[in-house]
């Protein structure tokens, strides 16, 4: 019984990384729904934490959307307010008895276009155990352990640059290409930025800077002395 | 036209009092945030000079038609017509009873002519945040005497109270699914143009296109329309009809009562001849393939709609023949 249930587990963990590879380039708006979804939060205040994030996005993909990615690969839940569940329950009740929805009707004989209480957002237990697992630190682990351990001294640099203060594409290009490292084969600033953005190490906003994250990784990896 | 007559009908549009202030503030919001005043989808006065004097300039008459709406209404948003001036007392001078009587035939086409956009407006393309706030905001009256109107009113609202942050979405999905289809097989969809419905092998750009293209030019008016779509769209038919009521309402306004019976007369012939008769099958149909319950009350509401703006522009009519 224990294996199924850790089977199980696994299997939704695995569910919700998959979110991430089916809206690639929305790693760290769904990190950031995921992390503001530890408390429960309203529609409109993600859509306030995803602004953001989403700003100097290209995405195709609405806020809305974002949050039904997660919410299909069982990371979030909807959970509706009490207004929410109520109006439902009255929509069910007169599909059961076959009867037509009507609604409230004001004083004045007009239908009351009600509003209500919003719902919130809640992270799931798998969405819960997702983020417990340090999937960032995972994403950064796996790429300077396992993908490009060779290439360790160029996103070093990288990060002093962006350490200094943000840089631009050029400045990138600069560092990067200057390092022989990246010589043979050829490889470009791009790479490298971006999987650091992956990582959640960098962020674009107007030109690449360092996160928080990015210099505790800076700091491990002079640290360890991988190069 | 008596004055209860012409409350009577006001009343039974179900766009009645206060809920027409709405429509009306409505119709002036889609012209305004919609891309009507932005040259997305408008007609614009034709080069065409033949009957006319007037200036050939381009006039894009939905967006005048949205300012009109606000010249009909006070700044505060209430109507320009008085309660009393439905309940006319018949001791008042006759002077008064007349200008009363006037205001009331300019508040109602205006209404009407608002009314016209708004259901243009969606028909001819998504229901955008804007719009989707717009419309809940809006007042529906629950008996308003036609029931169509108050079938679709229903619907509309109990679709409004369910909605959540993915309606928009799914509206958009249900407007692809029934309006521009997402299959081959044209029964499950609603093609929005007249001649599909009316020509015999269900084609479009027939003669119905060409009998609304001269409808008009006829009012030198031309289609400016990016998506290219074919001129007899029920959108482009309806939005007709509201600019004809906007030029009723500029013509009464300016005096010029022989121009606004030309006008009513044209927008009556319209219907008539075109919206009355394919809307009904489209409506249907419309009915029978939405997804979601917004697209099935707007089908009773435009049918609704138009029913009402039968009677009551057969009233106005009558008023403005006296």
């Amino acid at each position: 019984m224990d294996n199924v249930d850790v089977s199980e587990r696994l299997h939704s963990v695995a569910r919700v990384a998959d979110a991430f590879e089916a809206v690639p380039g929305n790693q760290r708006v769904l990190m950031a729904v995921l992390q503001a979804c530890r408390e429960p939060q309203t529609s409109e205040e993600l859509d306030a934490i995803m602004a953001p994030v989403l700003e100097n996005n290209r995405s195709v993909h609405s806020a809305v959307e974002l949050r039904k990615v997660l919410e299909d690969h069982g990371a979030i839940r909807y959970v509706k307010s009490d207004e929410e569940e109520l109006a439902e329950a009255k929509m069910r009740d007169a599909e059961e008895n076959g009867e037509v929805e009507v609604p409230e009707i004001d004083d004045e004989g007009f239908y009351v276009v009600s509003t209500p209480a919003p719902g919130t957002w809640q992270l799931t237990e798998a969405g819960q155990a997702y983020l417990d697992g340090d999937p960032v630190g995972a994403y950064a682990r796996d790429l300077l352990e396992t993908r490009e351990p060779q290439y360790a001294p160029v996103y070093r640099e990288l990060l002093e640059l962006l350490s200094e203060g943000p840089a631009t594409k050029q400045e990138v290009d600069k560092v990067v290409e200057s390092n022989p490292l990246t010589a043979e084969p050829r490889m470009y600033g791009g790479h490298f930025v971006g999987e650091l953005e992956k990582a959640g190490a960098a962020e674009w906003d107007g030109a690449w800077a360092i996160t928080e994250y990015g210099r505790t990784l800076l700091g491990e990896l002079a640290a360890t002395g991988r190069e | 036209m008596e004055n209860e007559a012409m409350a009577a009908n006001m009343q039974s549009q179900g766009v009645a009092g206060e809920d027409e202030r709405r429509l009306t503030e409505e119709g002036m919001a889609c012209a305004k945030s919609q891309g009507l005043a932005g040259g997305n989808v408008v007609f614009v006065e034709s080069q065409v000079v033949a009957g006319r004097d007037e200036s050939c300039d381009e006039v894009r008459d939905l967006a005048d038609g949205g300012a009109m709406c606000a010249e009909a209404q006070t700044p505060a948003g209430e109507a320009v017509m008085p309660e009393e001036c439905l309940h006319s007392n018949a001791v008042e001078d006759a002077d008064s009873d007349e200008s009363c009587a006037h205001e009331e035939l300019v508040s109602l086409l205006a209404q009407q002519a608002a009314g016209y956009e708004l259901l243009g407006r969606l028909f001819q393309r998504e229901v955008d945040v804007e719009l989707l706030q717009s419309l809940c905001e809006g007042r529906y009256p629950a008996h308003t005497g036609n029931d169509h109107l108050d079938e679709g009113y229903r619907g509309l609202v109990v679709f409004l109270n369910h909605r959540g942050e993915r309606t928009g979405t799914e509206l958009n999905v249900d407007y692809l699914h029934v309006f521009i289809g997402n299959t081959q097989d044209a029964s499950h969809v609603a093609y929005p143009y007249e001649s599909v419905y009316t020509s015999p092998d269900h084609l479009l750009m027939q003669d119905a296109r060409d009998a609304v293209l001269a409808a008009y030019r006829s009012e030198m008016i031309t289609l400016v329309n990016e998506h290219n779509e074919p001129e007899d769209h029920m959108g482009f038919e309806l939005a007709f009809c509201a600019v004809l009521l906007r030029r009723a309402v500029e013509a009464l306004t300016a005096g010029n009562t022989a121009r606004a019976i030309e006008l009513v007369e044209k927008e009556r012939a319209f219907v008539r001849d075109h919206l009355g008769v394919w809307a009904p099958e489209f409506a249907a149909d419309v009915k029978r393939i939405a997804q979601t319950g917004f697209y099935r009350a707007l089908a009773d509401i435009l049918l609704g709609y138009l029913e009402v703006d039968t009677a009551t522009m057969e009233a106005v009519a009558a008023e403005l023949g006296e």
